[in-house]
């Protein structure tokens, strides 16, 4: 190849500094793509002490839910001061200024996409409009630590229609969540963990402990269409709409131990009389007719203060 | 961006997933034979064998294994009329050992609801597997590599074991999968969604205190009760994997009402207006409106080694906030703000701007990406700054075409591509290279300017 050497001449120069055609990476130009998981570390707070992120402990009583606008400014301070280790001349500041829009772009990118790519699905790959709105929300509670795997989905609108999407989800602390949405939702549920949730029975709590009694609210195990259709897991309504009880078949002895292989005849008798099973149910029937509903909590964040038009603050 | 799909989500039972293949020793045995084409006569054979080995928990769990129990430990609530269960990582593991050697549907693991607590010990296998008489311990054959290893044990009585332990026709129904999506939850590990769940065959008492183990069936089918039956012994001794304890009370709260009281009082993340933040006096309604919008006020030991107080909000703001495009900053004192209303500083960005020089000093990768990545910036900057100077003294000797760009030559394909870079450059040495001399030795390195002033730009 023809070049130049420092002397002047017109020499042949063997000097590649990116093989011609190789789209990937360009040293010395492109962000190495090894710095967007950092980045998107830095743009969810990810390892930012939780002191700097909620300074003050009387923000966050114990029990107690906050919701948050986040300020990207804080944001770019933060991923712009590690950006500025070692520096050493304004030509580094100058390296570093050049780069700007292409670490904040590179930063938005991988933020967005990080929660995706943790759980191993497909993620979005455009970048995000710079000035997009991130709020996010802050519970510090016994039911985080007692309810691994809580739920949190955020929508829109009232309606459900449009979900917004998790940019984080964690727990930072034992009993504290700390959740980033990517946009400002309307409607917040927080929802028990499906896969925790838990066998129950309604007890008549009365009378002496021998006169224990227990009974599940009978459910439909198939899915049905016709005259009387019926998801898998409803519950199964007679007359008008009333539920039926089933008993639960306690072992003698008053130590309150269900006999199970009596609760399975139980149950799959009284779905066999009205149709929805053929006898004894298998372990996965059983354990729609034994699991208690999932609670969900659903919240307006409108009258929580977070809005999703009001006014930029100066 | 947003997604819809059904908003009540779904959850997916199953009764059981089985193991592909057993825990245990096994040989891989591969044989190639070589035979002539014609013929079909062999006359070499190549056989080999691999001995491997598949590992299952047996008497202790493996860390990850257990996902969650509820009632939640330590806990106190009305749980009187909930079954106690537990939920595992993976969901094959209640399936992974056997009871019964003839079904591998019967799960090996149950829960056991005790009143009162029983003991825990650390024990040596031995003494679990061989106990003393008037004991009966699961008949299990430990595996070569296991025989050293110690588990904790309880000691149950027999006749509370024969009246609270699951029959062998109960087991397979005190067990399920569950299949559940994980986008709305923490990864945590997770991220299939496919748990297992073992429940607990007894309610806990209306009121106490309950311990709950999670015990090992394998080798104990005789002592179940419907069973054969363990003979004189007046004790059962079961290997438990796991134990947690919970109070059960008349009137509890739940999650509901845990969930929706902090719901009720939900609001942005601020100090409360009503709050004083020194002293006595009444907060100034200037004061009151900073905290609102999501600020503190906080110690701030100056540089001069005065101290004062400061402005300080952390990302999470009380107020939509616009983003300003302020960097990059070249000190935190830069990033500092000037509040002329209450004469103080805030020095939230300044704060930012320190905390995230710290982390990216403590990362054990970035740094060395970083300074690789400024270097070889300074390289390619080198190189074209120093094509440039070469065009402009030798362009006319040369007869060169009168536009730099034609330097982009094959040897630097990307270099219309630089963008940002090219742009600072051009800042940089654009005027250089007209007043370079074309009779001078050595091309001029131009300096760098210092080009920042104002904190903010458009």
């Amino acid at each position: 190849m023809t070049g130049w050497d420092r002397d002047g001449a017109v020499v042949t120069q063997r000097r590649a500094l990116s093989s011609p055609g190789d789209a990937a990476e360009v040293p010395g130009v492109d962000l190495p793509t090894s710095m967007g998981e950092w980045l998107a570390r830095l743009g969810l707070l990810e390892a930012v002490p939780f002191d700097y992120l909620v300074p003050d402990a009387r923000m966050l009583p114990f029990d107690s839910m906050r919701f948050f606008y986040v300020d990207r400014n804080w944001i770019d301070a933060l991923i712009d001061g590690a950006f500025a280790i070692g520096k050493q001349s304004s030509r580094d500041a100058l390296h570093h200024e050049a780069h700007a829009v292409a670490i904040r772009d590179t930063g938005d990118r991988a933020s967005s996409a990080a929660r995706a790519v943790l759980r191993g699905v497909a993620a979005a790959v455009d970048t995000p409009p710079p000035d997009a709105i991130m709020t996010g929300l802050v519970m510090r509670s016994s039911v985080v630590s007692g309810y691994p795997g809580l739920e949190i989905r955020a929508y829109t609108d009232s309606t459900r229609a449009t979900r917004v999407r998790l940019l984080r989800l964690d727990r930072v602390a034992p009993d504290v969540l700390f959740v980033l949405f990517d946009g400002v939702p309307a409607l917040v549920d927080v929802c028990e963990p499906p896969e925790g949730l838990h066998f129950g029975a309604v007890r008549t709590d009365s009378g002496p402990e021998t006169a224990d009694k227990y009974q599940v609210m009978l459910r439909w195990v198939d899915t049905k269409t016709g005259p009387q259709p019926h998801a898998s897991g409803d519950q199964v309504k007679e007359g008008c709409g009333k539920a039926v009880p089933v008993d639960v078949p306690l072992r003698s002895g008053g130590n309150r131990v269900v006999d199970v292989a009596a609760l399975q005849r139980a149950l799959g008798d009284a779905l066999t009389v009205r149709g929805g099973a053929s006898g004894p149910l298998p372990p996965k029937d059983m354990a729609i007719e034994m699991v208690m509903a999932a609670e969900r909590l659903t919240f307006k964040t409108e009258r929580a203060g977070l809005l999703a038009d009001s006014t930029s603050d100066a | 961006m947003t997604l819809a799909t059904d908003p009540r989500g779904t959850i997916e039972f199953s009764d059981n997933a089985l193991p592909v293949v057993e825990a245990g020793e096994y040989t891989v045995t591969a044989s190639q034979t070589v035979a002539e084409a014609k013929s079909g006569s062999t006359f070499a054979s190549y056989p080999d064998s691999q001995r491997i080995r598949v590992d299952a928990p047996r008497f202790v769990l493996g860390s990850g294994d257990l996902y969650s129990m509820y009632p939640p430990p330590n806990h106190q609530d009305r749980f009187d009329q909930t079954l106690p269960h537990v939920v595992l990582g993976r969901p094959t593991i209640p399936w992974e050992r056997k009871v019964d050697p003839t079904d591998p549907t019967v799960p090996w693991l149950a829960l056991l609801v005790f009143d009162d607590r029983p003991v825990a010990t650390t024990r040596s296998l031995n003494e679990v597997l061989q106990p003393e008489s008037g004991v009966c311990g699961p008949k299990v054959t430990p595996e070569s590599w296991e025989k050293d290893a110690t588990c904790v044990a309880i000691d149950v009585d027999a006749v509370l074991f024969a009246a609270i332990a699951p029959k062998r026709a109960d087991l397979p129904l005190l067990a399920h999968v569950r299949i559940v999506d994980t986008e709305h939850k923490e990864i945590a590990g997770v991220v299939d969604g496919c748990f297992s769940v073992v429940v607990a065959n007894r309610f806990p008492a209306p009121n106490g205190t309950t311990t709950v183990h999670l015990v090992s069936l394998e080798g104990m089918v005789d002592a179940l009760p419907g069973g054969p039956g363990i003979g004189t012994a007046t004790t059962v001794r079961l290997v438990s994997l796991a134990s947690w304890t919970f109070v059960s009370i008349a009137v509890g709260r739940g999650f509901a009402r845990i969930v929706g009281d902090m719901g009720a009082n939900a609001s942005l993340l601020a100090l409360p207006t009503e709050m004083q933040p020194s002293g006595d006096a009444p907060p100034a309604p200037m004061v009151r409106a900073a905290f609102g919008r999501g600020y503190t006020m906080l110690a701030h030991s100056l540089r001069s080694g005065d101290t004062t107080a400061s402005w300080y909000r952390g990302p999470l703001a009380a107020v939509p906030t616009k983003r300003e495009f302020l960097t990059p900053y070249h000190s935190a004192a830069q990033a500092t703000v000037y509040d002329s209303e209450t004469g103080l500083f805030d020095e939230s960005y300044a704060a930012a701007w320190q905390i995230g020089r710290l982390l990216a000093l403590a990362d054990g990768r970035f740094p060395t990406d970083l300074l690789a990545w400024r270097a070889a910036g300074h390289e390619l900057v080198d190189l074209v700054n120093e094509r440039l100077n070469l065009f402009a003294k030798y362009r006319h000797v040369l007869d060169l075409p009168s536009d730099p760009s034609a330097l982009a030559g094959p040897d630097l394909p990307h270099l219309a591509a630089l963008g940002a870079v090219a742009d600072a450059l051009v800042a940089l040495a654009g005027g250089q290279m007209a007043v370079s001399d074309p009779a001078a030795d050595r091309p001029k390195v131009p300096r760098p300017q210092r080009r920042r002033g104002a904190k903010a730009r458009p």
